[in-house]
């Protein structure tokens, strides 16, 4: 299986007045042929600044991508003139955006706004777009009838499948979905992620799929990389980050989820709170947070350490005792 | 136990050009004093409507709402007013449910106020009371000048609940309360309402899309679809043996973080019932992979299949367990 997305040492940062802010800080990723990889993450970690990235969709200013190359097909998509660019985004690589409710031009029928996606990339005439429209809104679930409504008169959950058929529209061989199913209920959830999954069979399209929910990348994805304070903290199959965590943070974060299946009378939470991106800290970002931090873990930010195979982990402590603590607790 | 609040027949409709939209039709349950009623179901079931129908700020329709055995759908204005403040409710959203123009310090006494605990001229006592009460839900003194924008999600949440506590309520509705956090602030958060309910004796109806959410915080749990409640009971009975096929497909949709357990997912098929002007039937028939054509026909009751389960389906029981 190809590489069909090599993100390398990807750095953004933003200025504003309350100083910088350091989105993402040297951010390796790859994202091979025909997989799904999920990209998870909490509320600042980065997840869609990275995303919007590969998209060249980072607004400067205040943004800035600072160093690192987005390599899709070999080709650097930040060095990419803005006409090559163009034809790229909506037609190779697509994107679902996070809220509906914003994503959507509210003077515009939904028909409309598919049909445009589908007559920019690919020169149809205005019937065969219609018609393409309609397709794409029973692929996702809606009634074609419904193609001459307007966004206000959809359900949020019926949103974001219009939104999905005009990311899917053009049959893309990368879709970044931002958090596609998180506005919506769990059995529209489950439909979705499973239309998802039955597009990739079809296409082989390669899927970055940003979450914040570990249940979503268990059921869906292959990889899976968690992403902390701009960084990815650890990477690997889903099995081997969910069921044998390297990295404290990721430990935490499986701990803190209500479980169904397990009786318990409390959540186990991480304690504080993420730190602030115009100040990280110096060391590990996770360190003021974590409970197995040692004074080395102030100084030095860790780099990636393989512990098996593909799965590595940014922890000086990978590998060592702590693992059986928390496995233990 | 005494029983705090009953709900019998209640119903709110709204009148929508469309026509009558049947957003809470028929609901009706009890909580005991210092228990936790989970309310599940999906965007547009009506549970939020619910919860605030029971707290008149949607002025229900038919029914009755019994809080300490008094109808207080009977109530006159003023003493509704009264009333408020032993029953309470935290917002969903704490980004857009609190005045970006107030202090953490003036949207905790704004209740006070308004309810004549204190008068305006007692600084020092509200200023007393809004730090116990910022104590209380764990927000650093130092944040009582801040404002809200300055704060992130969980922060925020924890204002809307201080402001809930102002009061001293007896009874809380939470509508989704950490539906907008992240799972490790979410976990902080129900860790802190459990807190509280045990040390204020409080009461809560607690309203999710979440089940795993409220999984362990309920006493009971009311599943609902469309204006309806189709199953409730005790949560550990709930999730052992779900006798709705709605519930079935619900719990088969949440994604479990193991990747060995694969899922045996329910999809559901078919369309939405509109909640306007709906049929007499089941209104689930139409997605159910168990209907009958009788079941959109006749009218659907609750009815007892075990001590503290209540089922609206007529099959249910001798459909496969899907759990």
């Amino acid at each position: 299986m190809g590489t069909i997305l090599d993100i390398k040492r990807l750095a953004v940062e933003f200025h504003t007045n309350d100083g910088v802010v350091k989105a993402l800080n040297g951010v390796d990723l790859k994202l091979e042929e025909g997989t799904t990889l999920g990209l998870v993450g909490e509320t600042g970690a980065g997840k869609t600044t990275l995303s919007k990235a590969v998209m060249r969709l980072t607004q400067c200013p205040p943004g800035k991508i600072v160093s690192g190359e987005i390599l899709y097909e070999g080709r650097d998509l930040l060095k990419l003139p803005k006409e090559d660019m163009q034809k790229i985004c909506g037609k190779q690589i697509s994107m679902i955006f996070q809220d509906p409710m914003t994503a959507l031009n509210p003077v515009m029928t939904v028909g409309e706004q598919i049909a445009e996606a589908v007559r920019v990339h690919e020169r149809l005439s205005r019937t065969d777009a219609v018609r393409r429209a309609c397709e794409m809104m029973e692929l996702v679930g809606l009634p074609a009838e419904r193609l001459d409504d307007y966004p206000h008169q959809f359900s949020g959950g019926m949103k974001q499948r219009v939104v999905i058929a005009i990311a899917l529209s053009c049959s893309p061989r990368i879709l970044i979905a931002d958090e596609p199913t998180t506005a919506l209920d769990v059995t529209i959830q489950a439909q979705v992620l499973d239309l998802i999954a039955q597009l990739q069979k079809k296409m082989n399209t390669a899927n970055l799929l940003i979450t914040h929910d570990l249940g979503v990348v268990a059921q869906t994805c292959q990889k899976v990389a968690i992403m902390y304070a701009g960084g990815i903290l650890e990477y690997g199959t889903v099995r081997d980050v969910l069921k044998h965590p390297g990295h404290p943070y990721t430990i935490g974060l499986i701990n803190s989820i209500p479980k169904i299946h397990v009786r318990e009378n409390r959540l186990h939470p991480i304690s504080g709170l993420m730190p602030d991106p115009t100040d990280l800290p110096k060391g590990c970002p996770f360190c003021p947070r974590c409970q197995y931090a040692v004074e080395r873990c102030q100084r030095e930010r860790p780099q990636a350490q393989v512990l098996e195979g593909e799965h590595t982990v940014r922890c000086f402590l990978a590998g060592s005792r702590f693992e059986e603590e928390a496995a233990h607790e | 136990m005494s029983e705090l609040l009953r709900v019998e027949h209640l119903k709110k409709y709204f009148n929508t050009p469309a026509g009558v939209l049947h957003a809470v039709d028929d609901v009706s349950f009890s909580i005991e004093k210092g228990q936790t009623a989970g309310v599940v179901g999906e965007s547009g079931c009506g549970k939020s409507t619910l919860g605030r129908a029971i707290l008149r700020l949607h002025e229900p329709s038919e029914g009755h709402v019994f809080f300490h055995g008094d109808d207080i759908l009977t109530y006159p204005k003023k003493q509704m007013k009264q009333l408020r403040s032993r029953m309470q409710i935290i917002f969903q959203d704490p980004y857009s449910s609190l005045n970006p123009r107030m202090t953490v310090s003036q949207a905790i006494a704004e209740p006070m106020l308004l309810q004549g605990t204190f008068k305006k001229g007692q600084k020092r006592e509200i200023e007393q009371e809004v730090l116990r009460i910022m104590d209380l839900v764990g927000l650093a003194r130092r944040l009582v000048n801040t404002y809200p924008h300055e704060l992130d999600g969980g922060r925020r949440q924890r204002i809307g609940i201080a402001r809930a506590l102002a009061l001293n309520p007896e009874f809380i509705v939470c509508d989704e309360p950490v539906s907008a956090l992240d799972v490790s602030i979410q976990a902080q958060v129900l860790n802190l309402m459990q807190d509280l309910q045990e040390q204020l004796n409080l009461t809560y109806l607690f309203i999710t899309h979440d089940l795993s959410v409220v999984k362990h915080l309920s006493n009971t749990i009311i599943v609902m679809y469309l204006g309806q409640i189709v199953e409730t009971a005790p949560p550990d009975e709930i999730f052992a043996h779900p006798m709705h096929p709605y519930t079935q497909a619900l719990l088969s949709a949440i994604p479990i973080p193991d990747p060995d357990i694969q899922m045996k997912r329910v999809i559901l098929q078919g369309e939405l019932t509109s909640p306007i002007n709906p049929g007499v039937g089941c209104r689930f028939a139409k997605r159910c992979i168990y209907a009958q054509p009788e079941c959109s026909q006749q009218a659907v009751t609750l009815r007892e299949v075990s001590p503290g389960h209540q089922v609206a389906c007529p099959i249910a029981g001798q459909t496969p367990e899907t759990a």
